[in-house]
């Protein structure tokens, strides 16, 4: 809220509970629009006593409605109640959009995006990401149907601050690194319609709106690996449908980068299933059990995946000078120990598998199984609590 | 670690809601509102109290015009009460101070001896008194008297075959009858003087002697 004391003067207010500049060390991540047909994930974290606690992750009901894809269909005003066990003071949302935008980029790049706006017919962030990391740029297609772009912003908006340019809300972030700054992006009308998602005056209320894959960025911040090593680190994260790779120095953000190589542990469950022969159920088995070795039929499909691995940590190591010994394998729900199998031999690389919920205080009523699916969400709590430890 | 390093939030400030039931956006203008309100009605207060003694104000400066004038008629009548009222208490005074030579006299002639003979009687005039402010003389005259007392003394005339008899007659006016009245006695002059009639014969004595009265007392 704005006060205007004089015509050229007016100090800000903020009150308590509307969010405010300081973030809530008590929130509930969720990601918003996944594809798990169990629900969607929420986390439930309380950072006390110099620790996190862990108070609840479930899969919980799915707000009525669908993401709107345009402005017209901002209309429908939702509301959307969690569970008890939920409702914290404020909610980090995870979100998952096609025309959400995420990646590493120079200011030129971000500046360019802010000047392109709303990727109305296609371009998702996949393609955008695809685009500035691929090995081949595709040429940039015209969008005839796409709303015509004001000027180009001059300069990028401060550190965290959102700015409207052309359609979309972008936020930006540097990295540990010069001229390379992490970037998000979604269209206006989403965020308006999400941060009206969580009524007002009920547990809890939006205090963060981040890309999914931001929050999956954030999500082995309280690995005890990462603190061991001074935030030093390189997380491989491998989701349904695609990998990425993360580097931390220092507990900073350094490196973000999509696989160009397609695929994700959907594919490569198929590629098992495929070389051995399998069948659906019996797939789950075999990347599970040490009766039958499926490396021969992995190794095919998780060879370029691990060269990519090793290039980014020739990268960390050359650029940044440093030495990772040890690198995470995240969001894989089977087969972790093949993965780490087949780098070990060809790379010499320890990858190991952290659980979910490492370096979190587990509840005393009961200890909470961990799940991939529930990483966005958790690292949306864990970066929206703004918490340094 | 510094998980704001991390954190993308796309959400504004003022986009944020707040979960708290109470929404201080809806109760700060109510609150605001009822403040005011409350001002407003205080000042009503205060305003038609301020205009009712105005208007009390008004009606008793009007009634004081009015009994203005018999004010002033009272407060004369009274300052003339008393100024009579002094002059009736000066006059009291004086009254009070009155002294009765009657009896005096009277007995004069008893113990006048018999070769003497009084010519002359004076009472002198007594100092006049100071009646005008010496600091403010504009001030009207007082009515006096300004002193208490007031010294009252007799001067007797006459003369005497010889000055025995001026003794005699002086300590007679020492006696019974005169001591209310005449106090010290002294003669202020003797001298002799020729027979009139037989100027070979023994001369005569004329005297004057001052007799100290009693003094005047102005009271009631």
């Amino acid at each position: 809220m704005k006060l205007q004391l004089t015509k050229t003067k007016t100090i800000d207010l903020s009150f308590g509970g509307g969010g405010g500049k300081h973030a809530s060390a008590d929130l509930t991540g969720v990601e918003l629009f996944g594809d798990d047909s169990r629900g969607v994930p929420a986390v439930r974290i309380a950072y006390r006593k110099s620790a996190w606690h862990l108070l609840a992750a479930d899969f919980i009901t799915a707000p009525q409605g669908e993401l709107p894809l345009k402005w017209e269909d901002v209309s429908h005003r939702s509301s959307w109640e969690l569970p008890t066990a939920f409702q914290a003071p404020h909610a980090a949302l995870a979100v998952n959009s096609r025309q959400v935008l995420f990646a590493q980029a120079t200011e030129e790049t971000i500046l360019q995006d802010m000047a392109r706006g709303i990727p109305t017919n296609g371009p998702s962030a996949i393609d955008s990401v695809k685009k500035r990391f691929a090995i081949k740029r595709e040429p940039q297609k015209v969008q005839p149907e796409a709303p015509a772009a004001t000027a180009a912003p001059k300069r990028l908006p401060a550190e965290g601050v959102p700015a409207a340019t052309n359609g979309m809300r972008f936020v930006v972030r540097p990295l540990a690194e010069e001229d390379r700054h992490l970037e998000a992006a979604l269209p206006e009308f989403q965020v308006l319609w999400l941060a009206r998602l969580l009524p007002e005056g009920h547990r809890p209320t939006a205090s963060s709106i981040q890309p999914a894959e931001a929050a999956l960025m954030a999500s082995v911040l309280a690995q005890p690996t990462l603190t061991e090593y001074g935030g030093n680190g390189l997380v491989m994260f491998m989701l349904p449908d695609r990998v990425f790779f993360a580097g931390y120095k220092a507990g900073l953000p350094v490196l973000w980068r999509r696989c160009p190589v397609k695929g994700g542990h959907v594919a490569m469950k198929a590629a098992v299933k495929k070389g051995l022969g399998l069948d659906d159920e019996t797939v789950d088995s075999v990347m599970s059990d040490t009766l039958i070795d499926p490396r021969s039929a992995l190794e095919p499909f998780l060879g370029p995946i691990l060269n990519e691995l090793d290039l980014s940590r020739a990268y960390l190591s050359g650029k940044h000078g440093m030495s990772i010994s040890r690198v995470m394998l995240v969001g894989l729900p089977a087969g972790g120990r093949h993965v780490a199998s087949l780098a070990h031999d060809a790379f010499k690389m320890d990858v190991f598998q952290p659980g979910v919920f490492d370096g979190l205080q587990q509840p005393p009523k009961g200890e909470i199984a961990g799940d991939c699916a529930f990483l966005p969400a958790l690292g949306a709590a864990l970066a929206a609590s703004e918490v340094q430890w | 670690m510094k998980s704001a390093s991390y954190h993308l939030n796309l959400l504004t400030e003022a986009e944020k809601l707040s979960s708290s039931p109470i929404r201080l956006r809806v109760m700060m203008p109510i609150l605001a509102l009822l403040a005011i309100a409350g001002i407003a009605i205080w000042w009503g207060t205060l305003t038609t109290q301020l205009m009712m003694l105005r208007a009390k104000t008004t009606d008793v400066q009007n009634e004081l015009a009015s009994k203005k004038s018999a004010h002033d008629e009272i407060v004369g009548s009274m300052t003339l009460a008393n100024e009579e009222a002094a002059q009736l208490q000066q006059l009291e005074f004086y009254r009070g101070g009155c002294l009765k030579w009657g009896e005096t006299f009277a007995a004069l002639a008893e113990v006048l001896p018999v070769r003497m003979q009084l010519v002359r009687l004076d009472m002198p005039e007594p100092p006049p008194q100071i009646l005008h402010d010496p600091k403010n003389p504009k001030r009207p005259p007082l009515l006096g008297p300004t002193n208490d007392t007031e010294s009252v003394s007799i001067v007797m005339t006459g003369r005497a075959a010889r000055d025995t008899t001026i003794v005699t007659f002086m300590e007679s006016l020492e006696g019974a009858q005169f001591t209310n009245r005449i106090g010290n006695v002294a003669v202020k002059s003797v001298q002799q003087e020729p027979h009139p009639q037989k100027q070979s014969e023994a001369r005569l004595l004329a005297f004057e002697l001052e007799c100290r009265a009693v003094d005047r007392r102005f009271a009631k």
